[in-house]
């Protein structure tokens, strides 16, 4: 069965490592993550995010994405329509049957596209303010 | 503090002088300036001071430097020695060491660094690469100014935002 499309409306969830959060006074708290944080997978998969009307459909929200993960780790919250913008396309990639399950899989999504420009990481980045960080 | 030699346009080897024309020319010409007896004879001695920043970043490119292959719990690669030398030489040249501005330090998952500052008027980050030669990004959030080129190019832009990290 095909998936539902993105809406440009919908929201983005990107976890977010300690060591990809940079210092910008022109966001609130201060703190976001690089553009370093929007690149393609290391191991060559595209972008992985949760997206957020899913995960609120599982009765979990923007917190439950860095389950698990240890302290300072962080999620972004990216506009759909910022990534659509960037000329990225998202897609639904459901994750079913996974070795170590996460709460979120039903949710997970890969966003395409090319991501080699500076600019157009930065300006993802700056779109997508930390909403949580894990104490 | 270390003064890198002027050999190529990678950010190992800029020099303030090249990174900073403007401000670099100020300091350079008021230890050589004439008219004031004994100091228009001593060579240019700099009395600024590296900023506090300085030893974390050294201690940040430490920590980096101690990730190893798949740091990112997939395939992300360890970064070497070689970028993270010339990071701390650059970071530590004068008169960057002099910024008030903090940089972070950011590793990416090809094993190349990020150095990123980010204040009220500019976004400047300045990538190296293990695949590709040294590259900058520059926002001028002032004029709307937007530059992404390889280092060694775009030289006024660079200036200018080093102008900028250095007024706050």
């Amino acid at each position: 069965m095909a998936e539902d499309p993105v809406l440009p409306t919908d929201t983005a969830f990107r976890r977010i490592r300690p060591v990809h959060v940079v210092r910008d006074p022109k966001v609130p708290g201060g703190r976001r993550a690089s553009g370093a944080a929007f690149t393609d997978d290391s191991d060559g998969s595209s972008m992985s995010v949760y997206l957020e009307s899913i995960v609120l459909g599982l009765g979990l929200s923007g917190v439950d994405v860095v389950y698990g993960k240890p302290s300072s780790w962080a999620v972004a919250a990216i506009p759909v329509q910022a990534l659509l913008d960037e000329e990225q396309s998202v897609v639904p990639d459901p994750i079913t049957g996974a070795a170590d399950p996460h709460p979120c899989d039903p949710a997970h999504a890969v966003v395409d596209g090319d991501k080699k420009e500076k600019r157009r990481r930065d300006r993802i980045a700056r779109a997508a303010p930390l909403v949580h960080i894990v104490p | 503090m270390t003064y890198a030699p002027a050999i190529s346009p990678t950010w190992l080897t800029l020099t303030a002088s090249r990174l900073m024309p403007r401000l670099f020319s100020q300091a350079e010409s008021s230890g050589l300036r004439e008219g004031t007896g004994s100091r228009a004879a001593t060579p240019p001695v700099s009395t600024r001071q590296p900023a506090r920043w300085l030893i974390s970043a050294l201690e940040r490119l430490d920590f980096l430097a101690s990730l190893g292959p798949g740091w990112d719990e997939v395939a992300a690669q360890p970064i070497s020695l070689d970028l993270i030398t010339a990071a701390a030489n650059f970071l530590a040249s004068d008169p960057v060491s002099e910024l008030k501005v903090q940089p972070d330090i950011v590793p990416t998952f090809e094993g190349g660094l990020l150095i990123e500052w980010h204040t009220e008027a500019v976004d400047f980050i300045i990538e190296s690469s293990p695949s590709a030669g040294p590259s900058f990004y520059f926002l001028d959030h002032e004029t709307g100014e937007e530059v992404e080129a390889p280092l060694g190019e775009h030289l006024e832009a660079v200036a200018t935002a080093f102008t900028k990290l250095a007024s706050r």
